[in-house]
Protein backbone atom coordinates (compact mmCIF):
# COMPACT_ATOMS: atom_id res chain seq x y z
CA UNK A 1 0.00 0.00 0.00
CA UNK A 2 2.57 2.87 1.00
CA UNK A 3 5.52 3.40 -1.22
CA UNK A 4 9.04 2.32 0.15
CA UNK A 5 10.17 4.99 2.52
CA UNK A 6 13.18 5.77 0.77
CA UNK A 7 10.94 7.56 -1.38
CA UNK A 8 9.19 9.49 1.04
CA UNK A 9 12.42 10.78 2.80
CA UNK A 10 12.35 13.35 -0.27
CA UNK A 11 9.20 14.11 0.28
CA UNK A 12 7.80 17.43 1.35
CA UNK A 13 4.00 17.08 1.79
CA UNK A 14 1.30 19.46 1.22
CA UNK A 15 -2.51 18.54 1.62
CA UNK A 16 -3.97 16.90 -0.45
CA UNK A 17 -7.57 18.86 -0.02
CA UNK A 18 -6.04 22.57 -0.63
CA UNK A 19 -10.04 23.29 -0.11
CA UNK A 20 -10.69 21.34 3.24
CA UNK A 21 -9.48 23.32 6.17
CA UNK A 22 -7.00 21.25 8.49
CA UNK A 23 -8.15 22.90 11.32
CA UNK A 24 -11.64 21.94 12.08
CA UNK A 25 -13.60 24.12 14.28
CA UNK A 26 -17.42 22.62 15.31
CA UNK A 27 -19.10 24.74 17.13
CA UNK A 28 -21.05 23.53 20.38
CA UNK A 29 -24.67 24.84 20.29
CA UNK A 30 -26.91 25.93 17.67
CA UNK A 31 -30.28 27.78 17.20
CA UNK A 32 -33.68 26.17 15.93
CA UNK A 33 -33.79 22.55 13.93
CA UNK A 34 -30.77 20.49 13.05
CA UNK A 35 -29.16 21.75 10.14
CA UNK A 36 -29.02 18.63 7.63
CA UNK A 37 -30.75 15.59 7.84
CA UNK A 38 -27.70 12.35 7.47
CA UNK A 39 -29.86 9.57 8.65
CA UNK A 40 -29.86 6.55 6.81
CA UNK A 41 -27.62 3.99 5.55
CA UNK A 42 -24.53 5.32 3.08
CA UNK A 43 -22.11 2.86 1.11
CA UNK A 44 -18.84 3.48 0.14
CA UNK A 45 -18.39 4.88 -3.85
CA UNK A 46 -15.31 4.01 -4.64
CA UNK A 47 -15.02 5.85 -8.32
CA UNK A 48 -15.11 9.14 -6.37
CA UNK A 49 -12.76 10.26 -3.22
CA UNK A 50 -8.74 9.89 -2.28
CA UNK A 51 -6.60 7.42 -2.41
CA UNK A 52 -3.84 7.70 0.15
CA UNK A 53 -1.16 6.39 -2.45
CA UNK A 54 -2.08 8.87 -4.82
CA UNK A 55 -2.47 11.67 -2.39
CA UNK A 56 1.28 10.96 -1.29
CA UNK A 57 1.97 11.02 -4.83
CA UNK A 58 0.66 14.26 -5.62
CA UNK A 59 2.64 15.96 -2.77
CA UNK A 60 5.75 13.81 -3.86
CA UNK A 61 5.18 15.48 -7.21
CA UNK A 62 4.86 18.96 -5.49
CA UNK A 63 7.81 18.85 -3.48
CA UNK A 64 9.78 17.62 -6.62
CA UNK A 65 8.72 20.67 -8.43
CA UNK A 66 9.76 22.66 -5.88
CA UNK A 67 13.25 24.49 -6.38
CA UNK A 68 15.50 24.92 -3.37
CA UNK A 69 15.25 28.16 -2.72
CA UNK A 70 11.25 28.20 -2.84
CA UNK A 71 9.36 28.25 0.35
CA UNK A 72 6.48 25.94 0.68
CA UNK A 73 4.60 28.84 2.67
CA UNK A 74 4.35 30.87 -1.02
CA UNK A 75 2.65 28.03 -1.90
CA UNK A 76 -1.30 29.12 -1.04
CA UNK A 77 -3.97 26.90 0.73
CA UNK A 78 -0.61 24.38 1.22
CA UNK A 79 -0.99 22.45 4.86
CA UNK A 80 1.86 21.83 6.42
CA UNK A 81 4.04 24.27 4.44
CA UNK A 82 6.81 25.11 6.05
CA UNK A 83 6.24 21.91 8.53
CA UNK A 84 8.22 19.26 6.98
CA UNK A 85 12.02 20.11 8.48
CA UNK A 86 13.22 16.74 8.95
CA UNK A 87 12.83 12.70 8.16
CA UNK A 88 10.76 12.96 11.53
CA UNK A 89 8.47 14.93 9.81
CA UNK A 90 7.86 12.65 7.17
CA UNK A 91 8.05 9.82 9.39
CA UNK A 92 5.13 11.61 11.02
CA UNK A 93 2.94 12.36 8.07
CA UNK A 94 3.19 8.88 6.90
CA UNK A 95 1.91 7.68 10.16
CA UNK A 96 -0.87 9.76 9.78
CA UNK A 97 -1.87 9.12 6.31
CA UNK A 98 -1.38 5.38 7.41
CA UNK A 99 -3.70 6.07 10.52
CA UNK A 100 -6.48 7.93 8.04
CA UNK A 101 -6.90 4.77 5.54
CA UNK A 102 -7.15 2.79 8.23
CA UNK A 103 -10.07 4.79 9.86
CA UNK A 104 -11.26 5.37 6.69
CA UNK A 105 -11.87 1.78 5.03
CA UNK A 106 -15.73 1.69 5.87
CA UNK A 107 -17.71 0.01 3.27
CA UNK A 108 -20.65 1.32 4.77
CA UNK A 109 -22.16 3.14 7.89
CA UNK A 110 -25.29 3.84 9.09
CA UNK A 111 -25.97 7.16 10.82
CA UNK A 112 -29.48 7.53 13.03
CA UNK A 113 -30.05 11.03 13.87
CA UNK A 114 -32.84 12.43 15.92
CA UNK A 115 -33.39 15.52 17.80
CA UNK A 116 -31.52 15.07 20.14
CA UNK A 117 -28.88 12.68 19.07
CA UNK A 118 -26.46 11.80 16.09
CA UNK A 119 -25.25 8.10 15.93
CA UNK A 120 -22.96 7.07 13.20
CA UNK A 121 -23.10 3.23 13.41
CA UNK A 122 -19.65 1.89 11.75
CA UNK A 123 -18.66 -1.75 11.22
CA UNK A 124 -15.75 -2.74 13.10
CA UNK A 125 -15.26 0.80 14.73
CA UNK A 126 -16.67 2.12 17.59
CA UNK A 127 -20.47 4.40 16.91
CA UNK A 128 -19.86 7.94 16.85
CA UNK A 129 -22.52 9.30 19.22
CA UNK A 130 -23.54 13.46 19.62
CA UNK A 131 -26.41 14.32 21.98
CA UNK A 132 -28.05 17.68 21.75
CA UNK A 133 -30.32 19.36 24.28
CA UNK A 134 -31.30 22.38 24.16
CA UNK A 135 -29.33 23.04 21.31
CA UNK A 136 -25.55 21.98 23.18
CA UNK A 137 -24.00 19.30 21.73
CA UNK A 138 -22.19 17.03 24.19
CA UNK A 139 -19.62 13.77 22.46
CA UNK A 140 -18.53 11.21 25.07
CA UNK A 141 -15.62 11.21 26.89
CA UNK A 142 -13.28 8.21 28.54
CA UNK A 143 -10.01 7.56 30.24
CA UNK A 144 -8.55 7.78 26.50
CA UNK A 145 -10.05 10.51 24.77
CA UNK A 146 -12.92 13.00 24.42
CA UNK A 147 -14.84 13.21 21.58
CA UNK A 148 -16.57 16.59 20.84
CA UNK A 149 -19.16 17.28 18.05
CA UNK A 150 -21.21 19.76 16.57
CA UNK A 151 -22.85 21.50 13.65
CA UNK A 152 -20.46 23.75 11.20
CA UNK A 153 -23.29 25.26 9.13
CA UNK A 154 -24.57 22.58 7.63
CA UNK A 155 -21.71 20.46 8.18
CA UNK A 156 -21.92 17.98 11.00
CA UNK A 157 -18.67 17.51 12.80
CA UNK A 158 -16.89 15.02 15.11
CA UNK A 159 -13.22 15.53 16.68
CA UNK A 160 -11.53 12.72 18.59
CA UNK A 161 -8.95 14.07 20.88
CA UNK A 162 -6.48 11.66 21.89
CA UNK A 163 -3.47 11.48 24.04
CA UNK A 164 0.17 13.23 22.74
CA UNK A 165 -1.84 15.49 20.59
CA UNK A 166 -3.44 13.57 18.19
CA UNK A 167 -6.69 14.40 16.42
CA UNK A 168 -9.04 12.96 14.61
CA UNK A 169 -11.79 14.56 13.33
CA UNK A 170 -14.86 13.84 10.50
CA UNK A 171 -17.28 16.57 8.38
CA UNK A 172 -19.73 14.95 7.24
CA UNK A 173 -21.10 17.19 4.23
CA UNK A 174 -24.55 15.99 2.57
CA UNK A 175 -25.31 16.97 -1.17
CA UNK A 176 -28.39 19.10 -1.61
CA UNK A 177 -29.87 15.64 -3.43
CA UNK A 178 -29.89 14.18 -0.16
CA UNK A 179 -28.51 11.15 -1.84
CA UNK A 180 -24.58 11.77 -1.61
CA UNK A 181 -22.49 12.02 1.10
CA UNK A 182 -19.25 13.99 1.28
CA UNK A 183 -16.91 12.70 4.53
CA UNK A 184 -13.66 14.30 5.36
CA UNK A 185 -11.26 12.63 7.62
CA UNK A 186 -8.51 14.89 8.90
CA UNK A 187 -5.53 12.80 11.25
CA UNK A 188 -3.56 15.51 12.65
CA UNK A 189 -0.81 16.25 15.72
CA UNK A 190 -0.53 18.80 17.98
CA UNK A 191 2.76 17.92 18.69
CA UNK A 192 4.55 17.82 15.01
CA UNK A 193 1.55 20.56 13.38
CA UNK A 194 1.21 18.07 10.83
CA UNK A 195 -1.85 16.64 9.34
CA UNK A 196 -3.01 14.55 7.00
CA UNK A 197 -7.14 14.20 5.10
CA UNK A 198 -8.67 11.78 3.07
CA UNK A 199 -11.77 12.78 1.36
CA UNK A 200 -14.54 9.83 1.01
CA UNK A 201 -17.73 9.94 -0.97
CA UNK A 202 -20.88 7.53 0.18
CA UNK A 203 -24.24 7.37 -1.65
CA UNK A 204 -27.46 6.30 0.39
CA UNK A 205 -28.68 2.91 0.04
CA UNK A 206 -31.50 0.55 1.08
CA UNK A 207 -30.31 -1.40 3.52
CA UNK A 208 -31.65 -5.38 3.36
CA UNK A 209 -35.27 -5.94 5.16
CA UNK A 210 -34.89 -9.02 7.16
CA UNK A 211 -37.66 -11.33 7.41
CA UNK A 212 -36.70 -11.41 11.13
CA UNK A 213 -37.65 -9.21 14.21
CA UNK A 214 -35.14 -9.78 16.61
CA UNK A 215 -34.47 -7.98 20.11
CA UNK A 216 -31.33 -8.34 22.54
CA UNK A 217 -32.05 -9.81 25.79
CA UNK A 218 -30.27 -10.10 28.85
CA UNK A 219 -30.77 -13.74 29.63
CA UNK A 220 -31.26 -15.09 26.07
CA UNK A 221 -29.39 -12.81 24.26
CA UNK A 222 -30.72 -12.49 20.71
CA UNK A 223 -34.87 -13.47 20.43
CA UNK A 224 -36.11 -13.28 17.00
CA UNK A 225 -39.90 -13.99 15.61
CA UNK A 226 -41.07 -13.85 12.65
CA UNK A 227 -41.81 -10.36 11.41
CA UNK A 228 -45.67 -9.80 10.18
CA UNK A 229 -45.16 -9.46 6.75
CA UNK A 230 -43.06 -13.12 6.46
CA UNK A 231 -44.99 -16.00 4.97
CA UNK B 1 -66.38 0.13 66.42
CA UNK B 2 -63.54 0.78 68.89
CA UNK B 3 -59.75 1.28 67.77
CA UNK B 4 -57.90 -1.42 68.64
CA UNK B 5 -55.40 1.27 70.23
CA UNK B 6 -58.23 2.38 72.45
CA UNK B 7 -58.04 -1.23 74.20
CA UNK B 8 -54.68 -1.37 73.95
CA UNK B 9 -54.33 2.36 75.87
CA UNK B 10 -56.91 1.45 78.47
CA UNK B 11 -54.70 -2.00 79.09
CA UNK B 12 -51.45 -0.08 79.39
CA UNK B 13 -53.20 2.19 81.80
CA UNK B 14 -54.76 -0.70 84.16
CA UNK B 15 -51.26 -2.80 83.98
CA UNK B 16 -48.29 -0.52 83.34
CA UNK B 17 -45.33 -1.44 82.39
CA UNK B 18 -47.14 -4.55 80.73
CA UNK B 19 -47.51 -4.60 76.91
CA UNK B 20 -50.34 -6.47 75.87
CA UNK B 21 -50.59 -9.32 73.37
CA UNK B 22 -53.80 -9.41 71.56
CA UNK B 23 -55.44 -10.36 68.50
CA UNK B 24 -55.09 -6.94 67.46
CA UNK B 25 -51.47 -6.00 67.15
CA UNK B 26 -48.96 -4.59 69.60
CA UNK B 27 -48.68 -0.96 69.88
CA UNK B 28 -45.12 -1.51 69.15
CA UNK B 29 -45.85 -3.28 65.55
CA UNK B 30 -46.58 -0.29 63.59
CA UNK B 31 -47.59 -0.46 60.18
CA UNK B 32 -45.09 0.80 57.78
CA UNK B 33 -46.18 2.35 54.29
CA UNK B 34 -42.95 2.68 51.82
CA UNK B 35 -42.76 4.23 49.13
CA UNK B 36 -41.77 3.41 45.57
CA UNK B 37 -38.04 5.10 45.45
CA UNK B 38 -37.58 8.08 43.67
CA UNK B 39 -34.91 7.06 40.56
CA UNK B 40 -32.64 9.89 41.08
CA UNK B 41 -31.96 10.33 37.91
CA UNK B 42 -30.19 13.33 37.31
CA UNK B 43 -31.99 16.13 35.43
CA UNK B 44 -29.15 16.86 33.03
CA UNK B 45 -29.91 14.15 30.17
CA UNK B 46 -26.09 15.35 28.99
CA UNK B 47 -25.06 13.64 32.21
CA UNK B 48 -26.05 10.26 32.17
CA UNK B 49 -23.81 8.79 29.47
CA UNK B 50 -20.63 10.42 31.80
CA UNK B 51 -22.60 8.73 35.11
CA UNK B 52 -23.53 5.69 33.60
CA UNK B 53 -27.17 6.14 34.84
CA UNK B 54 -29.86 4.00 32.67
CA UNK B 55 -32.97 6.14 33.26
CA UNK B 56 -35.23 2.86 32.58
CA UNK B 57 -33.42 1.14 34.55
CA UNK B 58 -33.27 3.51 37.45
CA UNK B 59 -37.19 3.64 37.95
CA UNK B 60 -37.63 -0.39 37.29
CA UNK B 61 -34.93 -0.30 40.53
CA UNK B 62 -37.23 2.32 41.70
CA UNK B 63 -40.05 -0.48 42.27
CA UNK B 64 -38.05 -3.45 43.09
CA UNK B 65 -36.04 -1.75 45.96
CA UNK B 66 -38.15 -0.75 47.80
CA UNK B 67 -40.00 -4.38 47.43
CA UNK B 68 -36.58 -5.64 48.79
CA UNK B 69 -36.76 -3.46 52.18
CA UNK B 70 -40.34 -4.76 52.69
CA UNK B 71 -38.97 -8.40 52.45
CA UNK B 72 -36.08 -7.23 55.19
CA UNK B 73 -38.90 -5.47 57.60
CA UNK B 74 -41.22 -8.34 57.09
CA UNK B 75 -38.42 -10.85 57.80
CA UNK B 76 -38.07 -9.32 61.49
CA UNK B 77 -41.42 -10.21 62.58
CA UNK B 78 -41.29 -7.06 64.29
CA UNK B 79 -43.62 -4.23 62.68
CA UNK B 80 -47.40 -4.24 61.56
CA UNK B 81 -48.47 -4.59 58.17
CA UNK B 82 -45.60 -3.70 55.53
CA UNK B 83 -46.62 -2.03 52.46
CA UNK B 84 -45.54 -1.11 49.13
CA UNK B 85 -47.37 2.10 47.96
CA UNK B 86 -46.63 3.88 44.81
CA UNK B 87 -47.32 7.33 46.17
CA UNK B 88 -46.43 8.92 50.00
CA UNK B 89 -49.32 8.21 52.29
CA UNK B 90 -49.18 11.41 54.80
CA UNK B 91 -51.24 9.82 57.30
CA UNK B 92 -49.22 6.51 57.45
CA UNK B 93 -47.87 5.26 61.12
CA UNK B 94 -44.66 5.21 59.64
CA UNK B 95 -43.70 6.37 56.44
CA UNK B 96 -40.35 5.19 54.43
CA UNK B 97 -39.21 6.90 51.41
CA UNK B 98 -35.98 7.02 49.73
CA UNK B 99 -34.01 8.23 46.73
CA UNK B 100 -31.51 5.86 44.86
CA UNK B 101 -28.19 8.41 44.67
CA UNK B 102 -25.74 5.28 42.50
CA UNK B 103 -26.76 1.66 41.57
CA UNK B 104 -24.37 1.02 39.04
CA UNK B 105 -23.26 -2.58 39.48
CA UNK B 106 -20.43 -1.25 41.70
CA UNK B 107 -21.95 0.04 44.46
CA UNK B 108 -25.59 0.67 45.65
CA UNK B 109 -26.30 3.99 47.16
CA UNK B 110 -29.55 4.75 48.87
CA UNK B 111 -30.94 7.82 50.49
CA UNK B 112 -33.63 6.74 53.15
CA UNK B 113 -36.28 8.64 55.19
CA UNK B 114 -38.37 7.61 58.04
CA UNK B 115 -41.16 9.90 59.43
CA UNK B 116 -43.75 8.54 61.93
CA UNK B 117 -47.41 9.96 61.33
CA UNK B 118 -46.61 12.92 64.06
CA UNK B 119 -44.27 14.16 61.80
CA UNK B 120 -41.33 12.83 63.81
CA UNK B 121 -38.27 11.93 61.49
CA UNK B 122 -37.29 8.24 62.73
CA UNK B 123 -33.92 8.07 60.16
CA UNK B 124 -32.40 10.26 57.49
CA UNK B 125 -29.48 8.38 56.32
CA UNK B 126 -27.52 7.69 52.80
CA UNK B 127 -26.87 3.62 53.06
CA UNK B 128 -24.20 2.57 50.83
CA UNK B 129 -23.12 -1.09 49.86
CA UNK B 130 -20.35 -2.38 47.57
CA UNK B 131 -20.70 -5.05 45.72
CA UNK B 132 -18.41 -8.04 46.34
CA UNK B 133 -19.49 -11.57 45.71
CA UNK B 134 -18.74 -13.75 48.78
CA UNK B 135 -15.87 -16.20 48.58
CA UNK B 136 -15.45 -15.79 44.92
CA UNK B 137 -19.12 -16.86 44.28
CA UNK B 138 -20.88 -14.44 41.69
CA UNK B 139 -23.99 -12.77 43.66
CA UNK B 140 -26.50 -15.58 42.37
CA UNK B 141 -24.59 -17.95 43.92
CA UNK B 142 -23.83 -16.88 46.65
CA UNK B 143 -27.47 -16.10 48.35
CA UNK B 144 -26.43 -13.02 50.39
CA UNK B 145 -26.02 -9.74 48.20
CA UNK B 146 -24.56 -6.63 49.41
CA UNK B 147 -28.31 -5.46 49.06
CA UNK B 148 -29.73 -7.52 51.51
CA UNK B 149 -27.18 -6.71 54.12
CA UNK B 150 -28.10 -2.83 53.16
CA UNK B 151 -31.41 -3.91 54.13
CA UNK B 152 -31.35 -5.42 56.95
CA UNK B 153 -29.02 -2.37 58.09
CA UNK B 154 -31.97 -0.64 57.28
CA UNK B 155 -34.43 -2.57 59.05
CA UNK B 156 -32.07 -3.04 62.32
CA UNK B 157 -31.92 1.15 62.44
CA UNK B 158 -35.56 0.95 62.65
CA UNK B 159 -35.90 -0.80 65.14
CA UNK B 160 -33.19 1.51 67.14
CA UNK B 161 -34.74 4.46 66.39
CA UNK B 162 -38.29 2.65 67.36
CA UNK B 163 -36.87 1.52 70.64
CA UNK B 164 -36.20 5.08 71.39
CA UNK B 165 -39.78 5.44 71.95
CA UNK B 166 -41.89 4.39 75.19
CA UNK B 167 -45.27 2.23 74.42
CA UNK B 168 -46.94 5.64 75.19
CA UNK B 169 -45.65 7.45 72.26
CA UNK B 170 -45.84 4.37 69.76
CA UNK B 171 -49.72 4.89 70.83
CA UNK B 172 -49.76 8.10 69.99
CA UNK B 173 -48.24 7.52 66.52
CA UNK B 174 -51.12 5.02 65.98
CA UNK B 175 -54.04 7.85 66.78
CA UNK B 176 -52.19 10.43 64.92
CA UNK B 177 -51.89 8.47 62.15
CA UNK B 178 -55.84 7.60 62.58
CA UNK B 179 -57.14 10.87 63.17
CA UNK B 180 -55.09 12.21 60.13
CA UNK B 181 -56.71 10.17 57.83
CA UNK B 182 -59.82 10.87 59.85
CA UNK B 183 -58.72 14.79 58.82
CA UNK B 184 -58.17 14.19 55.25
CA UNK B 185 -61.71 12.40 54.55
CA UNK B 186 -63.77 14.48 56.75
CA UNK B 187 -61.74 17.90 57.70
CA UNK B 188 -64.94 19.48 58.82
CA UNK B 189 -65.21 16.55 61.49
CA UNK B 190 -61.84 16.02 62.60
CA UNK B 191 -60.18 19.11 61.84
CA UNK B 192 -59.66 20.28 65.42
CA UNK B 193 -58.54 17.15 67.43
CA UNK B 194 -54.45 17.46 65.81
CA UNK B 195 -52.42 20.75 66.28
CA UNK B 196 -48.88 21.02 65.46
CA UNK B 197 -46.14 21.71 67.94
CA UNK B 198 -43.43 24.42 67.73
CA UNK B 199 -41.14 21.61 66.50
CA UNK B 200 -43.88 20.87 63.75
CA UNK B 201 -44.62 17.44 64.82
CA UNK B 202 -48.79 16.88 65.47
CA UNK B 203 -49.75 16.62 69.00
CA UNK B 204 -53.25 15.19 69.83
CA UNK B 205 -55.62 17.89 71.17
CA UNK B 206 -58.49 15.53 71.60
CA UNK B 207 -59.70 12.22 71.17
CA UNK B 208 -63.09 11.61 69.71
CA UNK B 209 -65.73 9.52 71.31
CA UNK B 210 -65.53 5.41 71.59
CA UNK B 211 -68.53 4.98 69.92
CA UNK B 212 -68.19 7.98 67.36
CA UNK B 213 -70.37 6.52 64.25
CA UNK B 214 -67.93 9.07 62.10
CA UNK B 215 -65.28 7.71 63.37
CA UNK B 216 -66.29 4.21 62.77
CA UNK B 217 -67.21 4.73 59.30
CA UNK B 218 -64.13 6.27 58.39
CA UNK B 219 -62.46 3.20 60.04
CA UNK B 220 -64.42 1.33 57.21
CA UNK B 221 -63.33 3.35 54.65
CA UNK B 222 -60.00 2.97 55.70
CA UNK B 223 -59.95 -1.37 55.82
CA UNK B 224 -61.51 -0.74 51.99
CA UNK B 225 -58.99 1.27 51.12
CA UNK B 226 -56.11 -1.03 52.69
CA UNK B 227 -57.43 -4.04 50.66
CA UNK B 228 -56.93 -2.07 47.33
CA UNK B 229 -52.90 -0.75 49.02
CA UNK B 230 -52.52 -4.83 49.23
CA UNK B 231 -53.97 -5.31 45.51
CA UNK B 232 -51.59 -2.76 44.59
CA UNK B 233 -48.87 -4.29 47.51
CA UNK B 234 -49.28 -7.76 45.42
CA UNK B 235 -48.89 -6.10 41.90
CA UNK B 236 -45.00 -5.16 43.41
CA UNK B 237 -44.67 -8.78 44.64
CA UNK B 238 -45.81 -10.57 41.49
CA UNK B 239 -42.96 -8.10 39.66
CA UNK B 240 -40.52 -8.43 41.79
CA UNK B 241 -41.54 -12.57 41.68
CA UNK B 242 -40.76 -12.26 37.81
CA UNK B 243 -38.08 -10.00 37.65
CA UNK B 244 -35.95 -10.40 40.59
CA UNK B 245 -33.82 -12.95 38.73
CA UNK B 246 -33.02 -11.14 35.55
CA UNK B 247 -32.13 -8.07 37.40
CA UNK B 248 -30.03 -10.10 39.49
CA UNK B 249 -28.58 -11.22 36.34
CA UNK B 250 -27.62 -7.52 35.33
CA UNK B 251 -26.58 -6.59 38.52
CA UNK B 252 -23.76 -9.36 38.53
CA UNK B 253 -23.05 -8.77 34.48
CA UNK B 254 -22.82 -4.96 35.69
CA UNK B 255 -20.19 -5.69 38.69
CA UNK B 256 -18.00 -8.06 36.35
CA UNK B 257 -18.10 -5.24 33.86
CA UNK B 258 -16.99 -2.67 36.22
CA UNK B 259 -14.20 -5.27 37.70
CA UNK B 260 -13.57 -6.03 34.34
CA UNK B 261 -12.88 -2.50 32.88
CA UNK B 262 -11.09 -0.86 35.96
CA UNK B 263 -8.40 -3.60 35.47
CA UNK B 264 -7.88 -3.30 32.07
CA UNK B 265 -8.18 0.49 31.79
CA UNK B 266 -5.32 0.23 34.80
CA UNK B 267 -3.63 -1.94 32.38
CA UNK B 268 -3.81 -0.47 29.19
CA UNK B 269 -3.22 3.26 31.12
CA UNK B 270 0.48 1.40 32.48
CA UNK B 271 1.01 -0.57 29.56
CA UNK B 272 3.33 2.18 27.10
CA UNK B 273 4.21 1.22 23.66
CA UNK B 274 7.19 0.54 22.99
CA UNK B 275 7.16 2.12 19.08
CA UNK B 276 8.45 5.37 18.76
CA UNK B 277 6.31 8.45 19.56
CA UNK B 278 4.15 9.79 16.60
CA UNK B 279 5.17 6.21 14.45
CA UNK B 280 2.38 4.42 13.42
CA UNK B 281 2.40 1.77 15.90
CA UNK B 282 2.18 4.60 18.99
CA UNK B 283 -0.75 6.20 17.21
CA UNK B 284 -2.70 3.17 16.66
CA UNK B 285 -2.11 2.34 19.60
CA UNK B 286 -3.80 5.60 20.53
CA UNK B 287 -6.52 5.23 18.71
CA UNK B 288 -7.44 1.38 19.25
CA UNK B 289 -7.56 2.43 23.44
CA UNK B 290 -10.29 4.32 22.87
CA UNK B 291 -11.81 2.55 20.50
CA UNK B 292 -11.84 -0.35 23.38
CA UNK B 293 -12.95 1.40 25.80
CA UNK B 294 -16.03 3.28 23.93
CA UNK B 295 -17.31 -0.37 22.40
CA UNK B 296 -17.05 -1.35 26.16
CA UNK B 297 -19.72 1.61 26.99
CA UNK B 298 -21.59 0.70 23.90
CA UNK B 299 -22.15 -3.05 25.17
CA UNK B 300 -22.98 -1.91 28.24
CA UNK B 301 -25.72 0.22 26.94
CA UNK B 302 -26.70 -2.40 24.72
CA UNK B 303 -26.88 -4.68 27.68
CA UNK B 304 -28.99 -2.47 29.41
CA UNK B 305 -31.47 -2.24 26.40
CA UNK B 306 -31.42 -5.69 26.70
CA UNK B 307 -32.48 -5.73 30.15
CA UNK B 308 -35.26 -3.40 29.35
CA UNK B 309 -36.53 -5.42 26.64
CA UNK B 310 -36.86 -8.32 28.75
CA UNK B 311 -38.45 -6.82 31.50
CA UNK B 312 -40.10 -3.71 30.09
CA UNK B 313 -43.30 -5.76 29.37
CA UNK B 314 -44.00 -6.88 32.25
CA UNK B 315 -43.18 -3.33 34.37
CA UNK B 316 -45.10 -1.43 31.80
CA UNK B 317 -48.48 -4.10 32.63
CA UNK B 318 -48.06 -3.68 36.45
CA UNK B 319 -47.55 0.73 36.24
CA UNK B 320 -50.72 0.09 34.03
CA UNK B 321 -52.60 -1.96 36.78
CA UNK B 322 -51.26 0.21 39.89
CA UNK B 323 -52.69 3.22 38.13
CA UNK B 324 -55.85 2.00 37.43
CA UNK B 325 -56.16 1.55 41.16
CA UNK B 326 -54.48 4.58 42.30
CA UNK B 327 -57.35 6.07 39.63
CA UNK B 328 -60.15 4.17 41.42
CA UNK B 329 -58.72 4.92 44.88
CA UNK B 330 -59.12 8.64 43.69
CA UNK B 331 -62.34 8.60 42.41
CA UNK B 332 -63.39 6.46 46.09
CA UNK B 333 -61.80 9.05 48.03
CA UNK B 334 -63.66 11.82 46.44
CA UNK B 335 -67.02 10.22 46.61
CA UNK B 336 -66.32 9.03 50.39
CA UNK B 337 -65.69 12.82 51.12
CA UNK B 338 -68.89 13.97 49.63
CA UNK B 339 -70.90 11.31 51.28
CA UNK B 340 -69.12 12.10 54.93
CA UNK B 341 -69.98 15.75 54.40
CA UNK B 342 -73.48 14.94 53.56
CA UNK B 343 -73.86 12.15 56.15
CA UNK B 344 -72.60 15.17 58.90
CA UNK B 345 -74.23 17.68 57.79
CA UNK B 346 -77.34 15.94 58.34
CA UNK B 347 -76.70 14.28 61.53
CA UNK B 348 -75.37 17.48 63.28
CA UNK B 349 -77.59 20.75 60.71
CA UNK B 350 -74.27 22.23 60.15
CA UNK B 351 -73.10 23.37 56.72
CA UNK B 352 -69.36 22.00 55.88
Amino acid sequence: MLRSRNMFVLCLLITACSQQPTRDSAIRSYVGTEPADLSGSWGRDYWRGDDVNKVLERWFRQLRRATPDQRLASYPGVDNAGAITSSRDVTSILALARLADVITRLRSFTIFQSEHEISVERDQDFDMFCEFYDGVSQGTSTDFGTEICGWDGHQFVSRLILPDGLLVSHRFTIAQDGENLHVATTVASSATGLSFTLNRYYTKFEPYASPFDCIETLSRNRVCTMGEDSP
Amino acid sequence: MCLPLQQAAGQLESKAGAIPVENERRVAELDVSITVFAPGVPEDPLSHRRLQVFPRIREIEALLLPFMLREALVETNEWGAVRVLPVPDIAAELLVSGVIVRSDGEALELQLRAVDATGRVWLEKVYVSVETPSNGQSLTESGTSGYQKLFESIAEDLQIARARHNDKALADIIQVSALRYADQLAPSVFGGYLNTAPDGTLKIQRLPAENDPMLERIEQIRQVEYLVIDTVDEKFQELHAEIEWIYELWREYRRQVAEYQNDETQRLQDTRSGAPRGSYEAIKRLYDNYKWARTEDQLRENRAQAFDNEVGPTVMEMELRVAELEAWLEQQYAEWRGILAEIFSLETGLEE
